[in-house]
């Protein structure tokens, strides 16, 4: 208290100072005297300007990298003082952002077009008479930044007030509150006051689907989703109709939004104009838990983020992954989540004589269990496992099943007769990113859009970019980029192998072809033909080589890759139409009227889907947001999932359920700790067990394969996904899906 | 030679463990260009799975019935030693 | 107490200026987004008649062969000619098919500028200058005297379908305010005449109205017998002789 007042004594204007205390002397002004007034030699001595003061070292935003493709085409700019090295063709705001300063910005985003629509990354520029939109102005060598003068703060100001100013009072029930852009930019970067006293303009919502709920008045036109709708979604569907404050951005006719990309319109919007409709009114962002784990539904391993309040998964969010889907997801991934609440199973079953299920204690049904399997002979029990099935778990299948003598333990989607030898013969060699080198691309028997959208998505990239010729063989469909459609079914093939067809010349001249080959292929009787075929292509146009190898499979389901890196691989194919026991873990799309009738069938899994109407006993397992697993993508890429929300009812982890059963049955499998079975998996497919790494495949299916004698068939290529919402348990189980593919899919 | 036909009688599953450039596991790599096509010709439906991953040991193993795994380290073999491992490992 | 005042005051000047006759003073004569109709509907089947279809050629011809999407604007004013004024959804969706782009495309076009208009108007378009050189010279008193004429509100179609009234920007045609003008959208687009009526007076367009209605051409121009074209009534008073040349410059003195 005694210092403030001081400090308050200390800050009382010199003026009432004076009249305070009354200078003696009867002198009315102090004259004073500086060195510099007294000799010039004084003056020049204090003539010297202090040195630089020290500024201290800054990183790019967001701990990026800075890569500067030609080293000696990198030019120097200033941001606020700062000297920085930038490669030539940056724009100012991304020479900012090398220098560590976040500019705000609206209609900037750095994966679509610059629109330089909402003023509100102005920066100041030496020698400029007006401020610039650092998003779309090119950054030139020895240009001086300047980010935080008053000019600068005030075109800020002044362009979050006219933002604000037909923006509606809706912070209380938008869904987009406490992560909304304009909220943040305007504590950040606004004035703490607005002038506007009129009567603010409406706008009328839009109806773009179940998935996008649009509120059209907090709109702030910032034309985000019409750039992603038209450059990434591929999607003509979005405008901006009508011009000055009656802009409104819609589809003009009453058109859903029918692209399996059209959830990321909702993350893209800086307001809460285009938000999730499932998630509508759900919760905030601040209850929410994140947790960084890897989709499932389909085999490219999206990397999303898992909110979720308690128990209750409450959205799914995409991570940035620059290699497998940059920062978007499929519709299917982001909005399966509500089948996890739906059919779980969350306690052991045996069917009763009955017919009837009956709750029983897992003591009891895993003793059921493990006195059936003694009674039947090795070569009578069969085991499939799912298309969601982590790496551990089917491991540990693998060995139980093993140890009871039997050597029939499969997975679902990779047909009957696997070959799993050579890694390159099953996983997208490319990778998903090399794609983007790629300038030729032949699909065979894939229809990427609903097979893996992510791996669509960068296709579309890279024939944008660099207008790759793609040609394609299957049944018609419609994909948004331009493609030939070469034929339909494996004379197509043929034609192309024996170098009669017109596109062999195409893929001739590409100096990086890329074959890309369905997992739907796998089913086909004659797949051994069919792929030699291809591989006969491949070495025809010279698709591999030790710098590219062109060759790829796109795999349909999450739990093909490590299957078959695991050797999930029967050894007789028809083993299940002879069967007495079955294993069932998770496969609810396998073929139930092959089980002959008198087999014990016993289903560990999530959700009551199919194959749970035929088993005889029921062992709940835990779904992917629940459990550590190891999941391999179709690109060869290990990644994790991370547990969520705590499993529902009595339902265990799958590796801990078939352990548990082992040493029921008496071949007690030699590992009990997630760090055992991961040893075990180490000496059986190292890869698996480096997680985050891709390994890059050694031989070639095209060199190494033997020759096979088998004919090919005429039959055309199908679909392998007949409906892109519905493909799994969860995907089955969903409200949203289902409301999806009753509204969204084309007829 | 007639055993490399053989090897489905008692062998259910083969598998080559080798890293991509290590000079360890040159001798597992050669081993495997040179005759994976053969074997695999003469035993079609015995599951040859070759496995690489940076920073492994080179290593050959095998599985018999009932789970049954045997494996050795290929480090500094020559072919006709890892022949000779095989042969070994088919007998049993 | 003057802040008081003030306010008063200004909500009273703010009262005065509600009262004006027109309710909307939108320019464009429909909505941002499209309602399905019975005659406005993506599913009626509407080409270019085989005569446009060479003005189209020809009008393709002007701009670049991978840039067809320019022709957008004169191929909609064509569209527009021929449906008798007005775009139905089915002729833009004609139009993104010849220039080879996505629909949407053709919509913004259509929705930015207000001449495109896409819900019906009468087959004689009546529009009234409002900027502010025709505002001062009584254009609001011409609108109304229309609109109580016609008994339409603004941007509505009388009942034989003859007529609307719209309002329109600045035509340039100051010295004779205020005018109107007609866009003629009874014969097709090989009858389309786009015709300023100036120097107009509140009766004067009402007799305007009942020529066309009647079905008569009238000259276009200024309405005023006393006036030639914008020159003053009872003829020039400056400009009487040749305009005087610039003074001789010696050019080499530089």
């Amino acid at each position: 208290m005694g210092l403030g007042l001081l400090a308050s004594r200390a800050l009382r204007p010199a003026a009432s100072r004076l009249l305070r205390y009354p200078p003696r002397h009867g002198l009315a002004r102090a004259i004073g005297s500086t060195p510099e007034r007294q000799s010039p030699e004084a003056s020049a001595a204090q003539a010297q300007p202090d040195p630089a003061p020290e500024l201290p070292p800054r990183k790019p935003v967001a701990g990026a990298r800075v890569h500067l493709p030609n080293p000696e085409d990198a030019i120097e700019v200033f941001v606020d003082g700062y000297p920085v090295k930038i490669p030539k063709g940056m724009t100012v705001l991304q020479a900012c952002e090398v220098a560590g300063v976040d500019i705000p910005r609206f209609c900037y985003h750095n994966r679509l077009s610059i629109a330089g629509n909402c003023r509100m990354c102005l920066v100041e520029v030496e020698k400029s008479p007006k401020p610039v939109a650092s998003c779309a102005m090119p950054a030139l060598p020895g240009m001086k930044i300047k980010t935080d003068t008053p000019i600068a703060k005030k075109a800020r100001e002044g362009v979050m007030e006219f933002l604000l100013m037909n923006h509606p009072l809706d912070c209380p029930i938008c869904d987009q509150g406490g992560e909304c852009d304009l909220q943040d930019q305007s504590m950040a970067f606004g004035s703490d006051r607005g002038r506007f006293t009129e009567v603010k303009r409406s706008v009328v919502d839009k109806n773009l689907g179940p998935l996008v709920k649009t509120v059209m008045t907090r709109c702030i036109q910032c034309t985000r989703c019409v750039r992603f709708a038209t450059e990434i979604a591929g999607v003509q569907d979005l405008g901006v109709l009508g011009r000055g404050s009656g802009e409104e951005i819609g589809t003009y006719v009453e058109k859903l939004m029918t692209s399996e990309l059209s959830g990321n319109v909702i993350d893209i919007c800086p307001v809460g104009a285009l938000t999730s409709k499932p998630f509508a009114f759900k919760a905030r962002n601040w209850e929410l838990k994140g947790t960084e784990t890897i989709d499932v539904t389909d085999a490219v391993g999206s990397n999303i983020r898992i909110d979720s309040r308690g128990p209750e998964v409450l959205r799914i969010l995409p991570r940035l992954n620059e290699d497998i889907n940059e920062e978007w997801i499929s519709d299917k991934t982001r909005f399966c989540y509500d089948g996890l609440k739906r059919q779980r199973l969350n306690d052991p079953m045996i069917r009763g004589a009955d017919g009837r299920f009956q709750a029983v204690s897992w003591h009891d049904a895993l003793a059921m269990v493990g006195e059936v399997i003694h009674k039947v002979g090795p070569e009578e029990i069969v085991g499939v496992a799912g298309k969601l099935s982590d790496a551990e778990s089917m491991m540990a299948l693998k060995d139980f099943l093993n140890r009871m003598g039997s050597n029939n333990v499969m997975c679902e989607g990779n047909g009957k007769h696997p070959n799993a030898d050579l890694r390159s013969g099953y996983i997208m060699n490319t990778g998903i990113a090399g794609l983007e080198k790629a300038d030729v691309f032949l699909l065979v028997g894939t229809q990427p859009r609903v097979e893996a959208a992510m791996v669509n998505a960068r296709i579309r990239k890279t024939v944008r970019a660099t207008h790759a010729k793609v040609g394609y063989i299957g049944p018609p469909t419609d994909s948004n980029y331009d493609h030939e459609h070469l034929g339909t079914g494996p004379q197509t093939l043929t034609e192309l192998a024996e170098g009669r067809h017109p596109f062999c010349s195409t893929l001739k001249n590409a100096k990086n072809p890329a074959i890309i080959v369905g997992a739907g292929l796998f089913e086909r009787e004659d797949s051994d033909a069919i792929f030699s075929a291809i591989e006969t292509i491949a070495k025809n146009g010279n698709v591999v080589r030790p710098d590219w190898n062109g060759y790829n499979v796109l795999l349909l389901h999450a739990a093909q890759a490590a299957a078959l890196d695991l050797g999930l691989v029967p050894q007789s194919p028809d083993s299940i139409k002879s069967a007495k026991f079955v294993y069932l873990m998770g496969a609810d799309d396998i073929n139930l009227k092959d089980i002959p009738d008198d087999a014990f069938v016993v289903y560990q899994g999530h959700h009551g889907d199919q194959s749970v109407y035929r088993a005889n006993v029921i062992l709940p397992a835990s779904a992917f947001s629940e459990k550590e697993g190891t999941y391999e993508n179709t690109e060869g890429c290990i990644q994790q999932t991370l547990p969520a929300v705590p499993t529902v009812g009595d339902a265990r982890d799958d590796w801990k359920i078939v352990r548990a059963l082992s040493e029921v049955a008496g071949v007690q499998l030699p590992y009990d700790s997630v760090g055992g079975i991961r040893s075990r998996i180490w000496t059986v497919a190292p890869n698996l067990v480096s997680v985050d790494e891709r390994e890059p495949t050694t031989f070639s299916t095209t060199t190494m394969r033997p020759n096979t004698n088998q004919k090919i068939s005429p039959n055309d290529f199908g679909m392998a996904v007949e409906n892109f919402y519905m493909t799994d348990a969860i995907t089955r189980a969903s409200k949203i899906m289902a409301q999806c593919s009753a509204m969204l899919l084309k007829k | 030679m007639a055993w490399r036909g053989q090897l489905t009688k008692n062998l259910r599953e083969l598998r080559f463990l080798f890293c991509q450039s290590s000079p360890a596991s040159s001798s597992a790599r050669s081993f495997v260009e040179n005759n994976y096509k053969e074997l695999k010709t003469l035993n079609p439906k015995l599951p040859i799975l070759i496995r690489e991953c940076r920073g492994t040991e080179p290593q050959l193993w095998v599985r018999y019935d009932f789970g049954v795994e045997k494996g050795i380290r290929l480090e500094g073999l020559s072919e006709e030693q890892i022949f000779k491992a095989l042969k070994e490992f088919a007998k049993l | 107490m003057l802040a008081r005042l003030a306010a008063k005051r200004l909500h009273e000047i703010r009262h005065v200026f509600r009262q004006s006759p027109q309710v909307s003073r939108s320019l464009s004569t429909a909505l941002n987004y499209h309602i399905d109709s019975p005659d406005n509907n993506p599913d009626l089947p509407w080409e270019f008649s085989d005569a446009n279809k060479s003005k189209v050629k020809e009008i393709m011809s002007h701009y670049p062969s991978n840039y067809k999407q320019s022709a957008v604007i004169p191929l909609l004013d064509l569209a527009q000619q021929q449906h008798g004024g007005w775009l139905p959804v089915s002729a833009m969706n004609a139009v993104a098919k010849v220039i080879e782009v996505a629909p949407i495309r053709v919509f913004e076009v259509a929705t930015f500028y207000s001449m495109f208009n896409r819900t019906k108007v009468g087959k004689y378009h009546l529009l009234v200058c409002g900027t502010t050189p025709c505002m001062i010279r009584g254009s609001r008193e011409i609108e109304s005297a229309l609109l109580k004429h016609l008994g339409v509100k603004r941007n509505e179609v009388t009942k034989d379908g003859l007529f609307s009234v719209g309002e329109m920007e600045c035509m340039g045609c100051c010295v004779n305010a205020p005018m109107i003008t007609v866009a003629d959208y009874s014969n097709g687009s090989e009858g389309y005449t786009y015709n300023y009526y100036e120097d107009v007076t509140p009766e004067r367009v009402v007799e305007i109205v009942e020529l066309l209605r009647r079905g008569e051409k009238l000259p276009p121009g200024t309405q005023n017998p006393k006036r030639t074209k914008c020159g003053p009534e009872g003829g020039n008073t400056t400009l009487l002789s040749e305009p005087k040349p610039p003074l001789c410059r010696d050019l080499d003195a530089c």
